[in-house]
């Protein structure tokens, strides 16, 4: 897997090398770009810093690997859902033997759009947690955690981006660390989506082919991203039904359980409150199961 | 009909692409924030699929009516963006063409280049010297005013369409689920396995994945792409096979 992510930056580098050392003329650049160079520095046009949330870390204990990905100005990196086009940011997590590692918990994604429909993603620094839990007999010494993160940046052009960082963390045989709770992390955090039993009133069923997802807020607009996956594939959102803070909004789904390859799809997204990044967000998760609640279309 | 020669040279594959990018800032693209509009939807698989009149980079006209009683593959391909150059780089498309001559069911491969952001000759001939390095001979069909590939929604580079042998569309979505490349010329393809499920008088499952890549550069509405200064007209795709609905 390495091999072939090392082997595609060659592709890119060794011919550009190989032309700039051999002084020959360059294909020329498109006219309506203003030139300018590439940074060396950041190839995949944005750059990570990576660390964690805690001071040491005991037995069993469960802490967060937090990525910050900063795009450069102008571009954007990519939601786990990149939406109509792009690519999702992705992660790969090298650590000590016995340590696990869960689902990255990414930060509430801007919505772009574009003539092809809305993508998904972060124009600005996001910060993702990826919590990772130690295993139950630890000693009292240093260990590595080596973090790679993946992505997909876009402007006009778009180009792949990969790094990897390595961290340091402590780890005490018999006693949990601290959470920090700095600023920084405090703020990366608070942009983490809750889950929607967080939010007032905060339920989702599925009835049929469709799932239903309610609760209380008074922050306009509401808005659902569905997450497609195989098997699952979003239809166009219903009419959402208001009665004053309370709101109610239909959001068609189309499984195919054979593509699934199961009885049983979890249908996850993301609801979203207001405009801003700051605004809250909440985790809709829900199954939909071919026998109990989807015949045919119709629910039972 | 596929002369796919897999030797390829790496070196030279990427070359073009590669440099073509020095000196490039990119325009103001930051994107905004915005209300989402709905979703359009891509055109339903089950449907005929949408006529087409393009022509190939040697100047070949193509329409998917000539092409009736085969099955039709459409990737919707653009050198510069980096899942293209992985998927043909790697080797893996190459090799879904050779898999893909092996079936009994005759299979055309047409790549589509509805990329407006560079200009029209510009883009045309990147895309021919892409493939001569790779010594690989199929047909990439210039769609400069994206008319086609509106018609069919194409979002990505690569976003894959297989047509069956009756004009009708039977899948549409990604190439495969190795958006990265990591598995390189050995990822499993949805589209052999379409194909595979055709031959085999299957139904087409899935016939939706949700294709990865990057944008379709299409030209904005009402322009004829951002990199056209030339004056010189896109073509539009007319005619085609069955009841099809030619591009709008």
């Amino acid at each position: 897997m390495a091999n072939s992510r090392r082997s595609l930056q060659m592709f890119i580098f060794l011919p550009l090398m190989a032309a700039l050392c051999a002084g020959g003329p360059l294909p020329e650049a498109p006219s309506f770009f203003p030139e300018a160079p590439e940074d060396p520095e950041r190839p995949g046009h944005a750059a990570t810093e990576v660390r964690t949330d805690v001071g040491w870390v005991g037995p069993s204990q469960t802490f967060h690997v937090v990525v910050a990905i900063t795009p450069d100005s102008r571009w954007h990196v990519y939601w786990k859902n990149p939406g109509a086009s792009g690519g999702p940011t992705e992660f790969e997590l090298r650590v000590p033997e016995g340590f696990t590692v869960g689902e990255p918990q990414f930060p509430r994604p801007s919505i772009f759009r574009s003539d092809e429909g809305n993508t998904y993603g972060y124009g600005e620094t996001a910060a993702i947690f990826i919590p990772v839990t130690a295993p139950e007999i630890l000693r009292d010494e240093t260990v590595e955690i080596e973090v790679t993160t993946l992505w997909l940046a876009c402007n006009e052009n778009c180009v792949m981006g990969e790094q990897t960082k390595t961290i340091e963390v402590s780890t005490n045989a018999t006693m949990k660390g601290p959470m920090h709770k700095d600023l920084q992390l405090s703020k990366w955090e608070e942009a983490l989506p809750k889950p929607l039993d967080g939010l007032a009133g905060g339920t989702v069923t599925a009835i049929g082919s469709t799932i239903y997802i309610s609760g209380e807020s008074q922050l306009r607009p509401i808005r659902f991203i569905g997450i497609d996956q195989k098997g699952l594939h979003f239809e166009p959102n219903s009419e959402m039904i208001i009665d004053g803070d309370s709101f109610r909004l239909p959001v068609p789904v189309k499984p195919d359980f054979a593509a699934a390859g199961g009885d049983t799809i979890v249908v996850e997204g993301l609801l979203l409150f207001g405009r801003k990044n700051t605004d809250p967000s909440y985790v809709v998760r829900v199954e939909v199961n071919s026998t109990t609640n989807y015949h045919n279309g119709e629910g039972n | 009909m596929f002369k796919a020669i897999v030797t390829l040279s790496i070196t030279a594959l990427v070359a073009t692409p590669a440099l073509a990018q020095i000196g490039v800032r990119p325009l103001d693209t930051t994107p905004k924030e915005s209300t989402p509009k709905e979703n359009k939807k891509t055109v339903e698989v089950g449907e005929q699929a949408p006529a087409f009149e393009l022509v190939d980079q040697n100047g070949k006209t193509h329409t998917l009516q000539e092409y009736e009683g085969k099955i039709v593959v459409l990737e919707w391909f653009n050198e510069t963006c980096p899942y293209c150059k992985g998927t043909w780089g790697s080797g893996l498309i190459p090799k879904l063409l050779t898999d893909l001559q092996e079936h009994k069911a005759e299979v055309v491969y047409l790549a589509v280049n509805s990329s407006a952001n560079r200009p029209e000759d510009k883009t045309v001939e990147s895309g021919k010297e892409f493939l001569e390095e790779l010594e690989i001979e199929i047909p990439i069909l210039n769609d400069y005013n994206g008319k086609v590939g509106r018609a069919y929604k194409a979002r990505t580079t690569p976003h894959m369409f297989v047509i069956d042998a009756e004009g009708t569309l039977v899948y549409q979505g990604a190439l495969s689920d190795d958006s990265r490349s990591k598995e390189g010329a050995e990822a499993d393809t949805h589209v052999l396995r379409v194909v595979m499920q055709i031959d085999a008088g299957e139904e087409v499952s899935p016939s939706y994945v949700q294709p990865w890549g990057c944008s379709v550069k299409y030209a904005r509405e009402g322009d004829r792409g951002r990199g056209a200064r030339d004056g010189k007209s896109g073509r539009g795709g007319k005619g085609g096979r069955g009841n099809g609905p030619g591009p709008k």
